[in-house]
């Protein structure tokens, strides 16, 4: 199948505009373009705003003519996004998609799903309840989650707090980089390379 | 289990009796009496109007009616096979709404530009590989891809959609122009079989007057000339399938289920499977016999009932005393009404949990005896073959024994099986039976006691041992049976009318 020539132009096609866009896409491990990490910024004026969303993509076999699978890493309160699992009820991810799709467009879809929920067609019936019944307490949920587990790491900040402990400049970036910006891995790795 | 001599006698005086009401016509055949192993004639003679067709034979039908819809629609026939399908194949209802909205309707079931093409939109390359290609190949609706493309994504959609693929869309996310044969001949001729089968399968299944044969590995068809062909007088459209020799409704693909309606039977279905623990839960397949105790498990048909231990003799279905069923008693089989008063002690306590019990209790009732007779109706498909090993020996038996008169024993497991058959759905129809027709279900519960009744008479007749056999008695019960049941049905097929 005509995958990999496509999937390689269209990585590159999300990293053109990735600043604008407020999306983005990169293979987990280069080289590798079956498994891939996409980051959704939080939509301006909508209680994930501020908040950096990471999705895991899983390419199939079949790909283009069969959807990305995506599902959330970042814990999200949103009625179409399982709040367990990261699974995502979005029609594009399942009969709806079409090879003329692209991974870009999926995640464009979901961060205009995250502007305009559904609760009508729900993935976690306890969030679609709260959003029908009780916005108020739905909004700050949500903003809550988004304030506790989507916030950006200052990548400046973890290197300067993993070089406070003993290691220098190059190797701590290098860690975290490896590690997805994770502290405790990144220094787990450097302890164990001493 | 053991049959009972008294009762055979019981049972003459009885029939002369009841011969002389005269509220019942159960004519015996006046031939009858000089020829008495005639077979009674089976009443479903082959419905005209209703034939079984292999699937390939099937195929030409399917491009007649295409090539009849075409014609008038003046439009292709690839079109002509999506608007057929959406309309169940109904040529009369599609040409109506047609000409109502014709563009309206073509756009709505995404054949509009096949009959009204766009010229291709020409870009230099694909827009699933993103590659520039030269050769693509463009849907009606202006949307081109490449060769290559286009094969894997027909394939894709063949074998991994598998039957829906006859609904696959336009490779353009925004378009819904349905892709048709034209593009998988093209694009996966490899792959054009498989469409061409599913697309078989899908006018078969959304064709009101068609329907798969439901015996396991059969592939003939059920075909219908027309609506009217399906509309029999007992409730269900008969079928029989001459090549695995399974019967059913035409209509809803179950077992022939008269006297119940489909609707009917498809609740009691739907109800069977919600109620499905409680009622295996009450009706394991064990009773234990009223006198001993003792556990009795029953592998043969007849619901006369003898306890190997305690010799104690009872009715399988309503556990009482066989000797109330007999005719001296003047009980005859009262199994198979529904008592309100001895169902529930408290008829007229109005609580939720009462209500409930209530209706669990009268569903019961009903389930008990529906599921007493499919058990004796297995029982009695599986005698069927032992009984042609019991007709070999009887013919056997004495050097002037034609084969014709032997066949009396598979004519009456046949008719028990019939009989077996029509019991079971009668509590299906009994059990759905409006509460107002008081009458008319008193009428209803005695006709289909009086075929409870002949039927076990013919089920332990049949069971005896071979030296025991009366053939005339057998025929002549049998030919009684038949017309009992035929009562039975004609009189729900006459709308329960006096």
């Amino acid at each position: 199948m005509a995958a990999s020539g496509r999937l390689n132009k269209e990585l590159a096609e999300v990293g053109k505009d990735d600043k604008t866009s407020g999306v983005k896409a990169v293979a987990v491990t280069p080289g590798n373009l079956r498994e891939l990490k996409g980051t959704i910024l939080g939509p301006e004026g909508t209680c994930y705003e501020g908040g950096v969303f990471e999705i895991d993509i899983t390419i199939p076999k079949q790909y283009p003519f069969e959807p990305p699978k995506m599902k959330f890493t970042t814990k999200i309160w949103h009625p179409n996004i399982s709040s367990q699992t990261g699974a995502i009820c979005l029609d594009i991810l399942k009969d709806q998609w079409s090879p003329a799709l692209t991974i870009k467009t999926a995640l464009l879809s979901l961060q205009a799903l995250m502007c305009s929920p559904e609760p009508g067609d729900p993935q976690d019936a306890e969030v679609a309840k709260m959003y029908l019944s009780d916005r108020k307490k739905f909004d700050s949920t949500a903003k809550f989650w988004t304030e506790s587990y989507a916030q950006p790491v200052n990548e400046d900040d973890a290197i300067t707090r993993v070089c406070e402990m003993g290691f220098d400049r190059d190797s701590a970036k290098a860690a975290l980089e490896k590690h997805g910006w994770d502290e405790s891995a990144a220094v787990n790795q450097l302890l164990g390379g001493l | 289990m053991a049959s009972d001599d008294e009762y055979s006698y019981a049972y003459s005086e009885e029939e002369e009796d009841y011969q002389m009401s005269d509220d019942e016509s159960m004519q015996f055949n006046p031939e009858a009496k000089e020829n008495p192993n005639a077979a009674p004639v089976f009443s479903y003679a082959k419905k005209p109007g209703i034939q079984m067709l292999p699937a390939d034979q099937v195929f030409p039908e399917m491009k007649r009616k295409l090539v009849d819809a075409t014609e008038v629609l003046g439009i292709p026939e690839v079109a002509a096979v999506v608007l057929m399908r959406e309309f169940h194949w109904q040529k009369d209802v599609l040409l109506e709404t047609f000409f109502r909205d014709p563009d309206g309707l073509l756009k709505k079931n995404g054949v509009y530009h096949r009959v009204n093409p766009k010229p291709a939109l020409n870009s230099p390359h694909c827009a699933i590989c993103y590659d520039d290609v030269e050769e693509k190949m463009a849907m009606p609706c202006g949307h081109e891809f490449c060769m290559d493309c286009w094969h894997d994504f027909c394939a894709n959609a063949i074998q991994e959609e598998g039957p829906i693929c006859v609904c696959t869309s336009c490779p353009d996310a925004s378009c819904d122009e349905i892709v048709t044969e034209e593009e998988v001949t093209k694009a996966a001729p490899d792959h054009l079989p498989k469409f061409r089968t599913y697309q078989l399968r899908s006018f078969v299944e959304s064709n009101k007057l068609t329907r798969w044969c439901p015996g396991a590995g059969c592939e003939r068809v059920a075909t219908a000339q027309s609506a009217s062909a399906m509309e029999q007088d007992d409730n269900v459209a008969h079928c029989d399938c001459e090549g695995c020799q399974t019967s059913f409704c035409m209509k809803c693909g179950e077992e022939p289920h008269s006297p119940t309606d489909c609707p009917a039977l498809a609740l009691w279905n739907e109800k069977c499977r919600n109620e499905s623990e409680t009622a295996n839960w009450i009706l394991a397949n064990t009773k234990s016999c009223p006198k001993c105790v003792s556990r009795i498990e029953k592998n043969h048909g007849c619901n006369h009932m003898t306890c190997q231990k305690c010799r104690h003799e009872f009715c399988w279905i309503c556990m009482g005393d066989w000797t109330d069923h007999g005719a001296n008693t003047g009980g005859y089989y009262k199994c198979n009404k529904y008592d309100v008063d001895t169902g529930t002690s408290s008829g007229d306590d109005l609580s939720d949990a009462a209500r409930a019990k209530r209706e669990l209790d009268r569903y019961l009732h009903y389930y008990k005896r529906f599921h007493a007779h499919a058990e004796a109706q297995k029982f009695a498909r599986k005698q069927l073959k032992e009984t042609e090993n019991r007709m070999v020996l009887l013919q056997e038996s004495s050097d002037d024994v034609k084969w014709s008169d032997v066949e009396f024993l598979k004519t009456a497991n046949e008719q028990l099986v019939e009989c077996r058959r029509v019991l079971k759905y009668s509590y299906v129809y009994a059990y759905y039976l409006k509460p107002q027709f008081e009458m008319q279900k008193q009428r209803f519960e005695h006709h289909q006691e009086m075929l409870e009744r002949f039927t076990e008479t013919l089920s332990e007749l049949s069971e005896k041992p071979l030296a025991e056999m009366d053939r005339t008695d057998v025929v002549n019960k049998t030919r009684v049976v038949d017309q009992f049941m035929k009562n039975i049905l004609k009189y729900v097929a006459d709308g329960m009318d006096d």
